[in-house]
């Protein structure tokens, strides 16, 4: 990412532009700033189209397809119930009606998408989208034909949060090997965080009768997968061990606490907040990853339980290694901006390379899976962003995806030392 | 990729603040430098007056539904009755000016002429304004402020029932004839803000910090009756 050659270049329009004033042939201000040079679309990288991430979350239980087909069977079983396509004379309320709608087709797109998962996790997830979306369309119809209320799922909800506590209250972290305890015991955390959190739930907003039913539907909905996908994973993985398997608990434990004290002992030591200007590109990364760095230390001790202490832990520990890197790029003269768009493929394929080749070097890949799906994930944002133009564009819009595929590039090269690192916590 | 959620595409609602003789604010997605955003009608101006419950008449149709005839126009009204986004503030401070109010014909029949009647102009005021919206929405006003020279309006935006047909791609226009109790001087009055908030209810959107009126005030929390006579 050079800058000479713009120079020169800007230089030889600037002399142009002199004459043709001296010539007094041209409309333009000879002195004013020189635009960069935009980067046509034919150089900016290719990005594929609605796909999946490189690497996409997955866990060490075995999902079973059964269990994928009864979800599917889950979601046409509801959307059967909606007379699609129904038109004003089913719901008059055109808006009403494009609501419900586009639940309905939403929830068939995520069906497709759960087909062509790539990993089992990630088609349950989708799946779950599914379920969502097409409760929210059965119970909006189910509003006009049989008078659902919105009271009796509401019941249905809180039904399900008291189950979610009793599921709670026998929990048991079993596990012989520390790392897949820890994974596997984090996902079905996430999923019970998530059903004990919706006693909270209240509706965003008014939308009327209809779609106020429809919204609690997808509430009710929403809660039963969760804990039902939880439980399963659990069962599963209890299944997979040996009979006589006890507690790993005081092992995950003793690891979140020490991993706790070496985030604590890191932010302390974290740099105040550089207040000189490295260009603004580069300052915008670095100070990114300061922050999450910073919250993430924060608030670890709070994610719920041992294993989620452990998983958040080792991806705050990422984002310091990340910050390092970041911070002594941009101490070399590094500025993370873009010229041409050689520069922008250059990023987007770092950070790829970067994130397979942490998910190949990592000492446990099922520890690190997780946060390597994430920044693929942001690969991803940014490879969206930049199908948006349709015309040449001007550098300086692409800051967005170039910051994506920086920090994603330097958060994946931080995973195999993080990962050793955490793995030899969890075993000491 | 999950698509953004249908529902919330449409939870930003756009409060416009209209200042000045121009009354250049616009509505929607047009972008204007006295455009701001708000979650709360903020309706509320300091040392002023407001009313939660003012008596009102609410018009709509596929044009705006309500104009002044005759030359004596304010700058505020738009030139034309033309389909246009823009929000038109008018003052009716006597009855000779309320009578000019000309009803447009696929506008409903309201009785705005016995709502003018029954007003005193000795100690009331009437004031007029209109405001596209989504058919299948309707705007319900929560709370008029005024000054001596100014006025704010704040609404909130509400789903029309599922069974009343209407098309999720058309707009129409709402107008509204409000009875101010107090006596304004529509050649004081040089200041309009209106705001319509992401909320569907009053009570919520003023709850929240309102930024709708231009200049830096905050909602009130407080009573509410139904939204005037709607």
């Amino acid at each position: 990412m050079t800058r000479d050659s713009s120079l020169t270049r800007r230089r030889f329009l600037l002399a142009a532009g002199a004459t043709a004033a001296v010539a007094g042939c041209s409309g333009t201000t000879p002195f004013s700033e020189e635009p960069p040079e935009r980067i046509s679309l034919h150089q900016l990288p290719e990005v594929p189209e609605d796909s999946e991430p490189v690497v996409v979350d997955d866990l060490p239980v075995d999902i079973e397809s059964e269990k994928l087909r009864r979800a599917r069977t889950r979601v046409t079983d509801l959307l059967e119930t909606v007379p699609m396509p129904f038109g004003p004379e089913a719901v008059p309320n055109g808006y009403v009606r494009g609501e419900l709608v586009e639940a309905a087709e939403n929830a068939t797109g995520h069906i497709d998408r759960a087909r062509s998962s790539s990993t089992r996790l990630s088609a349950l997830r989708s799946l779950h989208h599914a379920r969502t979306e097409a409760r929210y369309a059965a119970e909006g119809w189910a509003f006009v034909e049989r008078d659902r209320t919105e009271e009796e799922l509401r019941a249905e909800r809180r039904e399900t949060v008291t189950e979610g506590r009793e599921f709670r209250s026998a929990y048991e972290y079993l596990g012989d090997d520390p790392v897949r305890a820890v994974v596997v015991h984090a996902a079905v955390n996430r999923n019970l965080r998530r059903v004990l959190d919706a006693r909270r739930h209240s509706l965003s907003r008014d939308s009327g009768p209809l779609l106020s039913v429809a919204e609690w539907g997808e509430a009710a909905e929403s809660v039963r997968t969760d804990l039902g996908d939880g439980r399963y994973l659990y069962e599963r993985f209890s299944d997979s061990l040996p009979s006589d398997i006890g507690t790993i608990e005081p092992t995950l434990n003793a690891a979140a606490d020490s991993l706790t004290a070496e985030l604590e002992r890191r932010r302390d030591e974290l740099p105040s907040e550089p207040t000189d200007s490295d260009g603004e590109l580069a300052g915008r990364i670095r100070s990114r990853l300061r922050s999450r760095a910073d919250s993430g230390a924060r608030n670890v001790s709070d994610a719920g339980g041992p294993a989620r202490t452990v998983l958040a832990a080792t991806e705050t520990l990422t984002d310091f290694l990340a910050y390092d890197r970041i911070d002594s790029r941009i101490k070399d003269g590094e500025r993370f901006a873009a010229e041409t768009g050689e520069d922008v493929r250059a990023a987007r394929s770092g950070a790829i390379e970067a994130i397979q080749r942490a998910l190949a070097e990592s000492v446990r890949p099922t520890l690190v899976r997780g946060i390597l799906a994430d920044a693929a994930r942001q690969v991803s944002y940014a490879d969206t962003e930049l199908s948006r133009y349709r015309r040449s564009v001007r550098p300086s819009r692409l800051n967005d995806s170039l910051r994506r595929y920086a920090a994603a590039t330097a958060r994946a090269r931080s995973i195999p030392t993080v990962c050793q690192q955490v793995v030899e916590t969890l075993e000491a | 990729m999950v698509p953004p959620k249908r529902r919330h595409l449409l939870q930003v609602a756009a409060a416009v603040a209209a200042g000045g003789a121009g009354c250049s604010g616009l509505i929607g997605e047009e972008s204007s430098s006295s455009r701001s955003v708000s979650e709360g009608t903020g309706a509320a101006i300091p040392g002023g007056d407001t009313d939660t419950d003012p008596p009102a008449v609410r018009l709509r149709a596929t044009t705006p539904p309500l104009r002044l005839s005759g030359s004596d126009r304010t700058p505020a009204e738009p030139e034309s009755t033309r389909r246009s986004p823009r929000p038109s503030h008018v003052v009716l401070d006597t009855r000779a000016r309320a009578e000019e109010l000309v009803v447009a014909e696929d506008a409903p029949e309201a009785d705005v002429s016995s709502f003018v009647s029954a007003t005193e102009f000795e100690s009331e005021t009437l004031y007029f304004e209109t405001r596209s919206v989504e058919e299948c929405f309707r705007l319900r006003l929560c709370e008029i402020a005024w000054t001596a020279n100014e006025i704010r309006t704040g609404y909130v935006r509400q789903v029309r029932p599922y069974d009343e047909r209407c098309s999720a791609d058309e707009q129409v226009f709402e107008s509204r004839l409000i009875r101010i109790p107090a006596t304004l001087d529509r050649d004081e009055i040089d200041s309009y803000g209106t705001s319509i908030s992401g909320s569907s209810r009053c009570d919520e959107s003023r709850s929240t910090d309102g930024t709708g009126g231009g200049n830096g005030s905050t909602a009130t929390a407080g009573g509410h009756g139904d939204g005037g006579a709607e």
